[in-house]
């Protein structure tokens, strides 16, 4: 490729087929450190794969993902791990283990091991628990969490990672309204710091509120990128839908209204 | 219920690993004791002391022979045996992040059956006394490599459990088909008495053919370890961790097709131990599936070692098989814990 690879987190001109199905098609997208960007898009756009491939767990078939100009999947895993933390979607514990073992997995590319943490992997943790807002529940087995409680867990050994871009795979979907805006809160707060963010959502409202930057797929391709005022305005989102939208400036920033085409 | 635990309560640095060597040191003690016991129960009843003397080489005479010669093979197999299984089963149990995964389950022993007695059935084993173990342990590493591509990373406990009993049914028919065939009636009964699963008349010429290989197996399987905890996520979350699920896949089937292939090798089919040792152990390690490794080990050794003096002390014409005894207090456990997970079971994928 001729083009100067961009800094951070880049895909270039990427494509991925499942079998013989084409997930994504020439999708090029950069991550900037400091946005929080919002991956939106109707069931079956490709917005998992394409956080999969961002993460480095898929191989494009063609294209690159790269971090720093370095193919991801080339990094050695370690390294790979300590910057790119990923939240899989409707992930699970298999175990009952306490939730503070489960949020210091995050601390695993560092080193760390239940038991044998240092006091930055403890400020980690508790950075971590403060954001989640789950630090009352660190003693409890894992498996007993409700849905809500344990997507916070989850989150919480995501960013306990302290990876310098969090890709998080519908880290709201199946919440109740007030545990989507605790969720939505971190993330932001993880934006703010600085660090690259990177969320899946199914709901425009959410993500015109809390996002700086929105990206639309459609069959597998990039339909739409931009500031959340740009992207809800725009006629080929509603499109993309098969909904109609109708924007509010409300004091809390905009409002969509979303309605049957 | 909120936990009890204030808001703001530090992380624990140290706490939570005291318990597991505490652990790991008591279980170690008792299959020491047991093994001394076991080394004294038996027609001839010899007093622990006695019997640590006998071991000791200060006890000479009939005594000294029956401990030495008799009763220390059997009790090393029991040790090496059940702890092996015991540790493939945890691992297993880890991979495969299911409590009823277990080389019983996956049809290994019966694969590893298999293997040994076509290596018995086309005289491999007079030409050179490693082609059983070999053999065996060629057929437990294909049963649980097939078994692990079958089920795939998200099977649900069914379909594990579906695809471990259509493997290990076939390597029973394969087997019997095999002894149908063998013109020789006599070695027929000879074999299916071992495809049983026995401790007795064991020498320590067994010890030395299957220890290397169970060595080998148990050090795959703790490379592992590391990568077990990740596992508990999911495999994109443990990849996303730096964990390669590929290279742990391939350690613990390679590992346990050790561990299993060289116990059947030299004692049989002896099976269920894999499933409930790390059962006993995981709540007493926070359920973490490294930590559950090497306590799960000693529990299985203590299991098999318990079990071996039971069929010794069980009044019967000739020793009830220790693989029967076994299955028949494993299979029941093995419905115990799906009647306790009924409800996740019957539900979507574990």
């Amino acid at each position: 490729m001729s083009a100067p690879v961009p800094p951070g987190l880049a895909a270039t001109g990427i494509s991925v087929l499942l079998g013989r199905h084409r997930v994504l098609q020439d999708v090029s997208l950069a991550v900037r450190p400091g946005d929080l960007t919002a991956l939106i898009g109707p069931n079956g756009a490709g917005k998992t794969t394409l956080v999969r491939t961002l993460a480095g767990l898929l191989a494009p078939d063609a294209g690159a993902v790269t971090l720093d100009g370095r193919p991801v999947r080339a990094l050695p895993p370690a390294a790979r791990a300590r910057a790119l933390a990923y939240l899989p979607q409707a992930g699970g514990v298999t175990w009952p283990i306490r939730v503070e073992d489960l949020v210091a997995l995050g601390r695993m590319p560092h080193g760390a091991a239940p038991g044998r943490l240092s006091p930055t992997d403890i400020a980690a943790i508790e950075r971590a628990f403060t954001l989640t807002a789950i630090g009352p529940l660190r003693d409890r087995p894992a498996t007993t969490l409700s849905g809500g409680e344990r997507a916070r867990a989850l989150l919480a050994r995501v960013l306990a990672v302290e990876a310098a871009i969090v890709l998080a795979d519908e880290p709201v979907a199946s919440l109740d309204p007030q545990h989507q805006i605790a969720v939505m809160d971190a993330l932001a707060a993880e934006a703010r710091g600085g660090r690259a963010v990177v969320a899946v959502m199914h709901d425009l409202d959410l993500a015109a509120r809390y996002a700086d930057r929105i990206v639309v797929m459609e069959a597998g391709r990039i339909a739409a990128d931009g500031a959340p005022g740009a992207i809800v305005s725009d006629s080929r989102v509603a499109g993309v839908f098969g909904v109609t939208i109708a924007v509010r400036e409300g004091p809390a920033g905009i409002r969509v209204d979303i309605a049957r085409a | 219920m909120e936990a009890s635990a204030p808001h703001g309560d530090r992380v624990r640095q140290q706490a939570p690993i005291a318990g597991p060597a505490r652990l790991t040191a008591a279980l170690a003690l008792a299959v020491a004791a047991v093994a001394v016991l076991s080394l004294g129960l038996g027609p001839v009843r010899i007093g622990p002391g006695q019997a640590l003397l006998a071991l000791g080489g200060w006890e000479g005479g009939p005594v000294g022979v029956i401990v030495r010669e008799i009763r220390l093979p059997r009790a090393l197999l029991a040790i090496l045996i059940g702890g092996t299984l015991g540790l493939s089963g945890a691992a297993l149990q880890g991979l495969m992040r299911n409590p009823l995964a277990a080389p019983s389950v996956f049809g290994a022993p019966q694969a590893a059956g298999l293997g040994a007695v076509a290596a018995l059935y086309f005289g491999f084993v007079e030409a050179f006394s490693a082609a059983l173990p070999a053999a065996a342990i060629a057929g437990a590493g294909l049963s649980v490599g097939l078994v692990v591509l079958v089920a795939g990373p998200r099977a649900s406990t069914t379909v594990l459990v579906l695809a471990g009993l259509a493997v290990g049914s076939l390597a029973g028919a394969a087997t019997s088909l095999a002894l149908s065939l063998s013109p020789n009636p006599f070695a027929v009964t000879e074999i299916v008495f071992w495809l049983l699963g026995s401790l007795e008349d064991r020498t320590m010429r067994h010890v030395a053919l299957a220890a290397p290989f169970m060595a080998a197996g148990a050090g795959l399987i703790l490379l592992a370890g590391r990568s077990l905890r990740a596992l508990s996520l999911g495999e994109d979350a443990a990849e996303s961790l730096g964990i390669s699920v590929a290279r742990t896949r391939m350690l613990i089937v390679a590992g346990v097709a050790l561990c299993v292939g060289a116990g059947v090798a030299v004692a049989g089919s002896i099976g269920f131990i894999g499933l409930v040792a790390p059962h006993l152990i995981r709540p007493l390690v926070g359920h973490d599936p490294q930590r559950a490794l090497i306590p799960s080990a000693l529990a299985g050794a203590l299991l098999l070692l318990v079990a071996d003096i039971a069929v010794r002390l069980i009044p019967s014409s000739s020793e009830v098989k220790v693989g029967v005894l076994t299955a028949l207090v494993g299979v029941p456990f093995f419905l115990f814990i799906v009647v306790r997970r009924r409800a996740e079971l019957s539900g979507s994928p574990a």
